[in-house]
């Protein structure tokens, strides 16, 4: 036994280096316990993971969840206090029954109310109540055949010519602003139509703008109203200075055949 | 790596009688326990230090956003409810609406209402019935019945022809106007079930019959209404054109006529005066 030991150990001293060789061999091909690098920082890395989840469940959940909360109560507010999709419905519904308001209206407007009887006022009539301005240019005619036209110089002074004439403009021009009048009304009246089904299809951030449209069809018959009402008051102001121009010349008229009365007495 | 040490060690023992293989053993031992145990690497990262980094992160930098987005969100919310559409005036102002619905709607009703009847006599009384009841379903009686009152234009024969066409135009305006203004009431009459039905819509308190944001639809269609009734008046006011025209342009044809007549009778005197 003892010399076999003695067999192996000199073995060894005759190669102990190719015995380093094969231990550095067996050296590197020695798996590396890599875990026994980290191994110390695993309870760190494992509480400060806790401390980040809870971190970010506290911090950023807490805060999240807080955004979601006055997020859904403004939402809530929007859809059941200030826009609520059934008061919006009903609204539409609203404008809806108006409109079949607004269709009676027009029907009414559309009733014939005709009434002359005779050739030339018929004529004149279905001019005035034509309520179309391509009929503006027939109210002359029919105008001078009722009420007949300026007198000859022969058969009236100049001063009276001068008044009728300016009576008969008056009167005409009067009367074919009537038709323009009643065609501007029924223009406002289709337009009002159509704006009033935009707002049966308008959303309520749309619906303002529909109104600012409809406000300004207001203001632009708020000048047709006065439009109106401006030849309306032409007409009358014509006709108070057909009275005192009436007095006018009925003053030097009774002058005139006082004088003439003299003339003749003082003949006899 | 300690049996590494310990095998290269008795292998250097073994070979104590050469210094070269000593060396030699040495060195392929530092060779194998510098691949046994390499140095450790964990001192160029500081896992604590990045841990705490990102907690600081969470904490004052996301955490502060977070709630700064919170605080503007919470002001827009008090924005919306304390000052922009508070409940308590929404329902204010629906009780205000209510309340001027109740003190006066029946009463101005009741004003509008009035309609005086004043004349006496049979044929006066069925026309001012029928020029003031509102109606325009009987607009087709309104001529007979003015006729039976103001008489019908006399018969050709018994009337100068441009007479006759001057009465017949007075009458025709005349009755023209008296249909329009039976059409102009039954409209007035709608518009103000329009207004009623606005302004009913406005104050209902059930905030899913009325909101906020569906009172633009009620101003517009209020708007529009408007125009609708401007409308109207334009087309009174272009009646009331025709019938003072109709009314000057009559003055004026007898205007014509009176002129005529006058120099007529002034040529007939100077030739009665020249024959004397």
């Amino acid at each position: 036994m003892k010399h076999y030991h003695v067999k192996v150990f000199g073995w060894m001293r005759r190669h102990t280096l190719a015995l380093a060789f094969v231990l550095l061999l067996a050296a590197a091909m020695t798996p590396l316990r890599v875990q026994g690098q980290v191994s110390p920082c695993c309870a760190i890395l494992s509480a400060g993971l806790g401390t980040i989840n809870s971190t970010l469940g506290s911090v950023i959940g807490g805060g999240l969840s807080d955004i979601n909360s006055v997020l859904t109560t403004i939402q809530q507010f929007e859809q059941q206090v200030v826009w609520p999709v059934q008061a919006i419905a009903q609204a539409r519904g609203l404008v809806g029954a108006i409109q079949g308001i607004y269709t009676q209206i027009r029907n009414i407007f559309n009733t014939p109310i005709s009434s002359a009887t005779l050739a030339n006022p018929r004529q004149l009539e279905s001019i005035l109540l034509s309520r179309s301005p391509g009929q503006i240019g027939n109210t002359p005619g029919g105008y001078s055949a009722v009420y007949g036209v300026v007198p000859l110089p022969q058969n009236a002074s100049p001063e009276v010519r001068d008044l009728v004439d300016m009576t008969d403009a008056v009167a005409q021009d009067a009367m074919e602003r009537a038709i323009a009048i009643d065609a501007l009304a029924d223009k406002e009246l289709q337009a009002a139509d159509q704006i009033n089904s935009g707002i049966q299809s308008a959303a309520p951030g749309s619906a303002p703008i529909v109104e600012a449209q409809a406000d300004a069809w207001l203001v632009r018959a708020h000048a047709y109203t006065q439009s109106a009402l401006a030849d309306l008051m032409r007409v009358r102001a014509i006709d108070l200075a057909n009275s005192g121009a009436t007095m006018k010349f009925g003053s030097s008229g009774a002058v005139g055949t006082h004088q003439d009365v003299n003339t003749i007495l003082k003949r006899q | 790596m300690l049996a590494f040490t310990l095998l290269f060690a008795g292998l250097m023992l073994l070979s104590a009688h050469s210094r070269r293989r000593v060396v030699a053993i040495s060195l392929v031992g530092c060779l194998a326990v510098l691949v046994v145990a390499p140095p450790p690497a964990q001192g160029q990262f500081c896992l604590p230090c990045v841990i705490q980094a990102v907690l600081d992160t969470i904490n004052k930098v996301i955490g502060n956003w977070l709630n700064a987005v919170t605080g503007v969100l919470t002001n827009i919310r008090n924005f919306y409810q304390q000052v922009v559409w508070p409940i308590n005036l929404i329902n204010q102002a629906k009780a205000q609406i209510m309340a001027m619905i109740a003190q006066f709607r029946g009463l101005m009703q009741g004003i509008f209402s009035i309609n005086p009847h004043t004349a006496t006599l049979p044929n006066p009384v069925a026309l001012e019935n029928i020029i003031r009841n509102r109606q325009t379903g009987d607009l087709g009686s309104v001529g007979q019945i003015y006729l039976n009152t103001f008489r019908p234009v006399p018969q050709a024969g018994l009337m100068a022809p441009q007479d006759r066409d001057m009465t017949d135009m007075d009458d025709a305006m005349a009755q023209n106007n008296l249909k329009t203004l039976k059409m102009s009431d039954q409209a007035q009459d709608l518009m103000l079930q329009a207004a009623d039905q606005i302004e009913s819509l406005a104050g209902d308190p059930d905030i899913n019959h009325m909101a906020p944001g569906s009172a633009p639809f009620l101003t517009a269609s209020a708007v529009v209404a408007s125009v609708k009734s401007e409308a109207i008046m334009q087309k009174m006011l272009a009646a009331a054109l025709r019938q003072e025209a109709a009314r000057v342009a009559h003055d004026n044809a007898l205007r014509k006529r009176r002129s005529a007549l006058a120099v007529q009778l002034q040529n007939d005197m100077t030739n009665i005066l020249q024959r004397r």
